[in-house]
């Protein structure tokens, strides 16, 4: 990614030789350092010297020399030339992070963490992004300069803002400094009164007498006599660039240097009203060769120049040398870089250029600006291809440079630029290019603005119908790109059955090149698989992206996944798995940021620590699920916040630590009370959990009763916590029969999908339901079932969370000698006091002693009444009369003890009559 | 409510007529005093703002702002 940054942005000016030392200034902004002043505020128009006296001071900072002679430590050094393309806040804030990140000798380098959490599809608050920049700055022992120049071009309230963020937090070491012409929207008042701010304006700036007489006689080579130097000085009142011009129009033409300067041009100059600057600019210019005047006007529309590309423009072949010729003659060109390849012009200057071009050859702008393009494309700078291709109205090209780089660029976060490209084009053009609308659609949303969103994608979807569209061989990949777009939105609102038809057709149709489209188009794909309940689908999508994954290297979005697959195998009951893959996460983030702890892995810790609370290895998962906590806290997503919450409460109630889990539980609640109708549901759903826990059994019955949850009806997944709190509370109340139904049904429908954790919970509430009814036989049989499925995972919370009604079963267990070391294993967990023997069994009630097997036709008619069909239409399917399927009906009921079809089919397949893993209606 | 108005500025220093275009058309008046006088219609506060930002751009200095017009 770093690749990618513009690295002229981030470079320190070089010191010009032959300046006018200023060693007041200078004086000035080390007291600054010294007193640290948390900024430093150079504000004055153009043409003050502002970046040169910075950029001096920094030189003398960095020499040993300096430093002695002005009795200060070396700072670190970091610059940032602005310009207006970092009014997007993610430009400025990964240019801002950038310029730290790239101090030599700091290691580890500051700011890894931040630039990862900028390239997040979804990337935390601005404030997280600096805290952890700030704390990377507060660990670093020694000084450090950051400068902003040019910070007036920032007319971007977020960006104000980020700044003000900052600075408020701002650890002592670093010093900011901010070059600009107006004063910034922050708060200079407040910091002025606390003595935190250091201003140099431009009463500051302006060259004293004896400044102004050194530069035009020594540095500019004149020789005026001081009433001249008088005249001159006042006339442009001590502003350098003013004396600069004016020097230079005296000096004569470049070629000429050292000529007798005019007498009467001096008074012509001083004698007049004109503005300066106009006066100055045509005498300067008019005075050059041809050959200088049209290089300037030409490339006065670039933004930096080079020789090549000035070449392209000019069609002159010597640009190098007319470049350095214009920096040894001072004439307003700046260096940009060690090697001297890249220029600018001072701002001031490159206005008037621009100006002037404007007036004498106007038809020449765009011209010059798609032969700038055609340059950087070739160059491979794409973003300034576009730049320019826009300014020159060749909307073609801007076009289809827009389309190679806008995924990269919004992958970079950096989707406002994109909006801002697109909204130069004019709009019957778009219109006609359907991949342009579909990227300006992505962009949009992104941005949140979903409205205008639609409205793109269904200008991409008429143009490609109508046909009516320019551009080929990429329709595929288009219409890739409109279904992803829709896939975001649809699970963005909670629409998961759009958000899986448009994915797949997404994942079908995107290129392979789109990796990181590919990857979230798959993320979102495997999450509302999740919901919907489909594991499997789930599973092999995340199978098929993890090797795409790996290769996206520190990506937040790699973590992402990693999650989200770990989460997967866990509820598929591989917890062995489950720990690997948050491991790995883990791992990849120290390999790419430094170090494991970001914001984002504080999740990725609490699914470890969860996997250690079902273990029982209790005081690793406290110290895991904290810590995660911890780090989740800075990343400020509400739902999960309230998850590790939950987990936290979990595992201090299994510490014994109740009045902590109470704690914890309601920060939880009231997190998620926030969220959403269905936050609150599930708060409430784990109280309810935690109120039979702690025996607090009227408050879980009064919960259940106001739970609108529809035992039948569709089998809503997400809220799965429900019917199984719905369930213990059912047996509490020894409303067996709806106990029944309601675990049978959660136990088919999690089997089916390969839910084992939740299938092992329903087999754990069977066994406790009979065990209520003191059908101890019969308890044990699901008792077994479920340590046969629990035990190869290790899984023991699980069975000791449901208290000694568990402890009771697992006794009895012991004494059948079933699974004996296991049990062992998980009677061990529970707290020291002995559990109290009960009373031996009952015996066995007669309905479970097989009296008369059903008929070959009754188990017909069974089969088919758990297929869900009605009496009729088993009447039409086994040529018999209704009445027949009705008496027939009768007896079944009888004969397994039962009076509903649901509790026939459900007692068969306890019986093993019917097999299992049929849904039925 | 932005309506178009006539606003009239006034500069430090004399400017040719060639900055024209510069300044959109405005009328440049050289004063007596050496002041400079800018006048004409602006469509609304964008472009007023957008007037002032080029006076800045080449550091005239700003001396006065009226709105003739009701």
């Amino acid at each position: 990614m770093s690749g990618d940054l513009l690295q002229t942005k981030l470079y320190v000016p070089r010191v010009r030789p032959f300046l006018v030392p200023r060693p007041h200034l200078i004086q000035q902004l080390n007291q600054g350092l010294h007193q640290l002043c948390k900024l430093t505020l150079i504000s004055a128009p153009a043409g003050f010297g502002k970046t040169t006296l910075v950029s001096e001071w920094i030189n003398q900072n960095q020499k040993a020399e300096g430093r002695r002679q002005n009795a200060i430590q070396p700072s670190h050094v970091a610059w940032l030339s602005l310009d207006e393309g970092d009014n997007d806040p993610v430009r400025f804030l990964t240019y801002f992070v950038a310029a730290l990140n790239r101090i030599k000798g700091i290691e580890p380098a500051l700011g890894e963490a931040a630039l990862t959490m900028l390239q997040s599809p979804q990337p935390p608050p601005v404030e997280t992004i600096l805290t952890s920049l700030i704390n990377d700055i507060a660990a670093f022992p020694n000084a450090i300069i950051l400068v902003l120049d040019d910070y007036h071009v920032i007319e971007s309230p977020p960006v104000d803002e980020a700044l003000i963020f900052f600075l408020d937090h701002l650890p002592p070491q670093l010093n900011l400094v901010i070059i600009t012409r107006i004063d910034p929207a922050l708060p200079l008042a407040r910091l002025r009164a606390r003595r935190q701010l250091l201003e140099l304006r431009a009463a500051d700036l302006r060259f004293t007498s004896a400044e102004a007489a050194e530069f035009l006689n020594q540095v500019m080579g004149l020789n005026l006599s001081s009433e001249d130097i008088a005249a001159l000085e006042d006339r442009t009142e001590g502003w350098i660039s003013g004396l600069q011009l004016a020097a230079l129009a005296l000096q004569g033409p470049l070629s000429m240097q050292g000529q007798k300067v005019a007498a009467n041009r001096i008074k012509s100059f001083t004698g007049s009203h004109r503005f300066v600057l106009d006066y100055l600019i045509e005498e300067v210019l008019e005075q050059q060769p041809e050959y200088v005047q049209t290089f300037l006007l030409k490339t006065a529309v670039l933004n930096r120049l080079t020789g090549p590309l000035c070449n392209a423009l000019t069609g002159q072949n010597h640009s190098r040398a007319t470049l350095e010729m214009l920096e040894r003659a001072n004439l307003f060109i700046v260096p940009l870089d060690e090697e001297r390849r890249w220029y600018r012009y001072h701002h001031l200057f490159t206005d008037l250029l621009r100006q002037r071009l404007r007036q004498t050859q106007p038809e020449q702008i765009p011209l010059l600006h798609i032969k700038a393009s055609e340059w950087f494309k070739n160059q491979g700078f794409h973003q300034e291809a576009i730049k320019h291709a826009l300014r020159g109205g060749d909307y073609q090209s801007a076009a289809e440079l827009i389309k190679i780089k806008a995924l990269d660029i919004i992958g970079k976060g950096e989707h406002t630029t994109i909006v801002r490209w697109i909204s130069a084009l004019p709009e019957d053009f778009v219109k006609e290019h359907p991949h342009l609308c579909v990227l300006h659609a992505r962009a949009l949303q992104l941005t949140g603005d979903l409205e205008s969103s639609e409205a793109r994608l269904i200008d991409a979807e008429n143009a490609l119908a109508g046909r009516n569209y320019q551009d080929e061989g990429t329709m595929d990949s288009t219409r890739g790109l409109i279904h992803s777009c829709r896939a975001y939105s649809s699970f963005m609102v909670g629409n998961h059955d759009d958000t899986i038809y448009h994915a797949n057709q997404a994942l079908e149709q995107l290129p392979a090149t789109a990796v990181l489209l590919r990857v979230q188009t798959a993320l979102y794909l495997g999450i509302a698989y999740r919901y919907k309940g489909q594991l499997e689908a789930a599973s092999e999508i995340y199978d098929e992206i993890m090797p795409i994954v790996e290769s996206l290297g520190g990506h937040s979005i790699a973590v992402l996944c990693y999650l989200h697959l770990g989460d997967l195998q866990a509820e598929m009951g591989r917890l062995h798995r489950a720990k690997e893959l948050c491991e790995q996460a883990l791992k990849t983030t120290e390999l790419h940021t430094g170090r494991p702890d970001t914001p984002f892995t504080g999740y990725v810790y609490v699914s470890i620590g969860r996997i250690l609370r079902q273990w029982n290895q209790l005081e690793d998962a406290y110290r895991l699920i904290d810590k995660g906590l911890t780090l989740c806290r800075d990343w400020n997503v509400a739902d999960i916040l309230a998850l590790s919450c939950l987990e936290l409460a979990y595992t201090y109630q299994a510490l014994g630590n109740d009045e902590q889990a109470l704690v914890s539980i309601e920060e939880a609640g009231h997190i998620l009370d926030s969220i959403s109708e269905w936050g609150s549901k599930l708060a409430n759903a784990h109280k309810a959990k935690f109120d039979l826990m702690r025996g607090n059994i009227e408050s879980a019955i009064s919960w259940a009763e106001t739970n609108d949850l529809a035992s039948e009806g569709a089998f809503e997944f997400h809220r799965e916590i429900e019917y199984l709190a719905l369930a213990r509370v059912f047996i509490v109340q020894q409303r067996f029969e709806e106990a029944r139904f309601l675990i049978d049904r959660i136990y088919r429908i999690a089997q089916e999908i390969g839910k084992r954790q939740t299938e092992l919970e329903a087999l754990i509430l069977l066994a406790l339901f009979f065990s209520a009814q003191s059908k101890i036989d019969q308890a044990l049989v699901y008792l077994e079932k479920a340590l046969s499925i629990g035990e190869s995972e290790g899984f023991i919370r699980i069975f000791v969370d449901e208290g000694q009604p568990i402890a009771r079963l697992l006794y009895e267990a012991l004494s059948r000698n079933i699974a004996p070391d296991y049990v062992r294993c998980l009677l061990a967990a529970f707290p020291a006091s002995e559990p109290e023997q009960t009373a031996p069994p009952q015996p066995e009630s007669s309905e479970f002693d097989w009296i008369e097997p059903l008929s070959d036709r009754e188990l017909e008619v069974l089969e088919l009444i758990a297929e869900g069909l009605t009496n009729q239409e088993i009447a039409s399917r086994l040529f018999l009369a209704l009445n027949t399927i009705k008496a027939h009906t009768r007896n079944i009921y009888s004969k397994l003890g039962v009076n509903s079809r649901i509790q026939a089919v459900a007692r068969a397949r306890d019986l093993g009559v019917l097999s299992p893993g049929k849904l039925s209606g | 409510m932005d309506v178009p108005r006539v606003y009239e500025i006034r500069v430090e220093g004399h400017l040719s007529d060639r900055w024209a275009d510069w300044f959109d058309g405005l009328a440049i008046h050289n004063d007596p005093n050496g002041e400079t006088t800018l006048s004409g219609p602006l469509a609304d506060q964008a472009s007023l703002f957008g007037m002032l930002n080029k006076i800045q751009a080449l550091n005239l200095i700003l001396i006065s702002v009226n709105r003739l017009s009701p």
